[in-house]
Parts: C-alpha cells; structure tokens; sequence
C-alpha cells in the first residue's frame, strides 16, 4: 500500500461510519419517507403561514415540543392518529383517498350511501344528479375519507 | 479533529473530517441536514433573496426544499453504488469528485475537490482534499446558491476547512510531498 494511504488508513477511526447502514435503510424505506417529507413540508408551511412557532404546535398536540421537532424533520412514520390530530390542530388536509374522493363525484349510490354514513341530511328524495358536480357535503369534505397526500 | 472511515474498499476511499464541536463527521452531518426538513425550511427561507436571485430560475422555497431532499438521497444512492461497484471502472470517486479550481498545487497541498449533486441544476456541494487516486477526505459541504464561494459567509467558510483540514493532515505526518496527487 502507498505510504500515504497507509498513514490515513491508520489515522483514520477504526470503525467504519454507520453511514453505509443508514443509506441503505433510507433507500430501502424511501416510499414512506417520501410521504412523510410532503406531510411534514404541508405542516411546516402551515405553521409558518398562522405564525405558529413549533412549541405552539406542541402545546396543541399535546406533546414536547421535542416530539413535534421530530416530527417536522420529515422522516418520522405518522400514524393515522397522529395525522388526524395534525389536521384537527391546523384545519388542513393531509392525506386523501382518491378512489372515496372519485366515487363521490361519480357514483350516484355511494355517494348517498356516504352522505347518509355520516348523517348528513340529504335524502335520496331530495338528491338529485347536479348535486354531484357541486355537493354540499361540508361534513364529508372537511373529513375526506381519502388516502394520498393533499397537495 | 478526526477523521472518520465512511467506507474503503481495496481501490477507493471515502473519509470525513469531525470536527471537535461537532457530534459526528461532516459527511454524516451535511447528509443528515439536506435531509431535515426543518432545518432546509430555514436555511431557504433565511437564503431567499439567493434563491430566488434568478441563477436557478423562479423557484419557491417549498420546491427548494423537496428538490434538496430528492438530490441528497440521489446523490447517496450514487456513493453507495460506488462503495457496492468495487471492480467497475466508471464508477468511482474519482468521477464523482472533481478539482475545486484550476489552480497547481504545490508539492505538499492536496488538491481541493468538490462532489455536486444529481439534478442537473444542483446547488448540493462536498468539499474534499484527494488525498491520492480515488481516495478523498470530506472537510465540509454546502448548499451553493451564489456563483462564488466567496459571495457567501456560509460558503466563504467551506474554503477555511478546508485549509484546516490539510494542516491538520501535514500534521499527522500525511502530505503529498511530491504532488504526485494533482490530477
């Protein structure tokens, strides 16, 4: 071995970095870590935009404020829970479903059949098809049963 | 300081500097940040008027932060492909670590290099001394919006690791007393 890359072998830390390890583990779990950063960019927008600090998040979540930090870097697996406390806290949309979201639009029985689910008063006397392309359903569309992440 | 193993193989090697104020080596915390969205929501929103000066174009800070994000994972998968591809010529640090400047190092400097990101418009930097062919010392790294390294303080202070980091190297008894290493 040349002299100079056997003096940086033996200068250098014995151990090999974890890097290889971590890298690996990010490409093998790059799908969700993909849907964490948009969830966790949609909330740190939000926040920014009502002036919130992260620790005013906490205090809304109820949890430290290290939690929500953790949360925020974007590589933290959300459960349902978590983002459904997230939207509660904020107002917003994070996930959607688009097949439920499509089946509202065009599917006539379904759609009644949601509508009735979450007790929303329209009856199937009083639907009518234009009420599809402009649905008054304010309990539906403020807890969309849609999966896919909201732009 | 120390300098840290990233990965070697019997023809390359990856190592990065870790600096005494710092919790882990360079490489491992430059990776990390481009990867923590808290941290790219600051910087870019703190960097805007650099950002959005026109050199990449019109581009919001959220679209800053996702392309960051999916550049630093790329430019992972090109390393790791590199540290899994031992015997194949094409990829090797050498092709991914390019000189800093044009300039001839004196016998006894490493020559300054730098490794850009994927995305063809990329503003992804780390900052290395080769050390000898296909072996590099990670000193620092950078999000580079400006088109000098001296335009910003952030920047400014990459080239003074640098500089830290080959003392640091000649005085563990490692130099490049021929310059056989420029290329």
């Amino acid at each position: 071995m040349p002299i100079i890359k056997e003096k940086l072998n033996n200068l250098a830390s014995k151990e090999t970095s974890k890097w290889v390890e971590q890298a690996r583990w990010r490409v093998a779990n790059e799908g969700w870590l993909d849907k964490s950063a948009k969830i966790a960019l949609k909330v740190l927008r939000t926040i920014r935009e009502m002036h919130l600090s992260q620790k005013d998040l906490a205090e809304k979540l109820d949890v430290s404020p290290q939690q929500v930090n953790k949360l925020l870097k974007g590589q933290e697996n959300f459960t349902l829970e978590t983002i459904d406390k997230l939207e509660k806290a904020l107002n917003i949309t994070l996930i959607e479903m688009p097949y439920f979201q499509s089946i509202l639009k065009f599917d006539p029985e379904i759609f009644i059949g949601i509508i009735n689910y979450t007790k929303y008063s329209m009856t199937s006397e009083t639907f009518s098809y234009s009420d599809l392309q402009n649905p008054k359903t304010e309990q539906v569309e403020s807890e969309p049963l849609i999966y896919g992440l909201a732009s | 300081m120390e300098i840290i193993r990233i990965f070697d193989t019997v023809k390359q090697g990856l190592y990065a500097i870790k600096y005494n104020n710092q919790a882990v080596d360079e490489f491992t915390r430059l990776i990390e940040l481009w990867q923590d969205l808290v941290y790219l929501e600051e910087f870019f929103n703190t960097n805007k008027n650099n950002l959005q000066s026109g050199y990449f174009g019109t581009i919001s800070v959220d679209s800053a932060i996702m392309l960051t994000l999916k550049d630093s994972q790329a430019l992972e998968k090109q390393l790791l492909e590199i540290n899994d591809s031992e015997e194949n010529e094409s990829k090797s640090l050498n092709n991914i670590f390019k000189p800093l400047n044009n300039i001839t190092y004196k016998p006894g400097d490493f020559q300054k290099s730098k490794a850009y990101g994927v995305l063809e418009k990329t503003w992804l930097r780390l900052y290395a001394l080769k050390v000898d062919d296909n072996y590099f010392v990670i000193a620092g790294g950078a999000i580079k919006l400006t088109q000098k390294m001296a335009q910003n303080t952030h920047t400014q202070n990459e080239l003074k690791k640098l500089d830290q980091c080959r003392d640091y190297l000649r005085e563990e008894g490692i130099f490049d007393a021929d310059g056989l290493n420029q290329n």
